[in-house]
């Protein structure tokens, strides 16, 4: 009996760790998420030069117009993410968390603007759920 | 395939295993984020180089 209380409390205490997130493991989270934002700008801008090629000048510059307003969003916020994680102290994933939103919310809009032309790689789709599973952290974003 | 799946299908690896290294070494400070996504996007450099095409 005794030997399961200590496996129930083992399970329990490494399911909190999942939950809360080491600062590795978001930090892997930050840095995944900034590679599929880099992956799916440059899938944008591949598509809006194909896209002006094909003819369509004007959908080509409104797709990388779009792409770029939300590229530079989400660079923002992982920027201050990475610097929330890199703070000195206790890591407080909450900062991380609401830092991350901007970032999450431009990877999406980009997502949504290139999908319209082309298929998104699946490492891209990736980036966005390791960001919402930053988001998840929570944290009081006023 | 298109060219961001082979994009994507090439940065796998190297990607996975640069942050894989960068994490288990916890680096603070690094500022990985910037090195990764330089200020100018490429949509942005494609968006100006589009306008300045449709300008006379």
């Amino acid at each position: 009996v005794n030997r399961l209380w200590v496996l129930a409390a083992l399970a329990l205490a490494l399911n909190t760790g999942c939950a809360n997130g080491t600062r590795p493991e978001i930090r892997s989270a930050v840095l995944h998420t900034a590679y599929s934002l880099k992956l799916a700008d440059k899938s944008c801008a591949d598509t809006a030069d194909a896209l002006a090629k094909a003819g369509s000048g004007k959908a080509a510059i409104q797709l990388a117009e779009s792409c770029d307003t939300a590229y530079t969003n989400g660079r923002a916020g992982l920027i201050a993410a990475e610097a929330a994680i890199d703070a000195k102290g206790d890591l407080d994933a909450g900062k991380v968390a609401c830092a991350i939103s901007k970032s999450v919310s431009g990877l999406k809009e980009l997502v949504k603007a290139v999908s319209v032309y082309a298929e998104m790689p699946p490492q891209i789709l990736d980036g966005i759920e390791r960001g919402e599973w930053l988001l998840s952290l929570g944290g009081d974003c006023k | 395939m298109s060219d961001a799946l082979k994009i994507a299908e090439l940065l796998a690896g190297p990607v996975t295993d640069l942050i894989k290294a960068i994490v288990d070494k916890d680096e603070e400070a690094a500022e990985r984020v910037r090195q990764i996504l330089p200020e100018q996007s490429e949509s942005g450099k494609v968006a100006a180089k589009l306008r300045a095409k449709v300008q006379p």
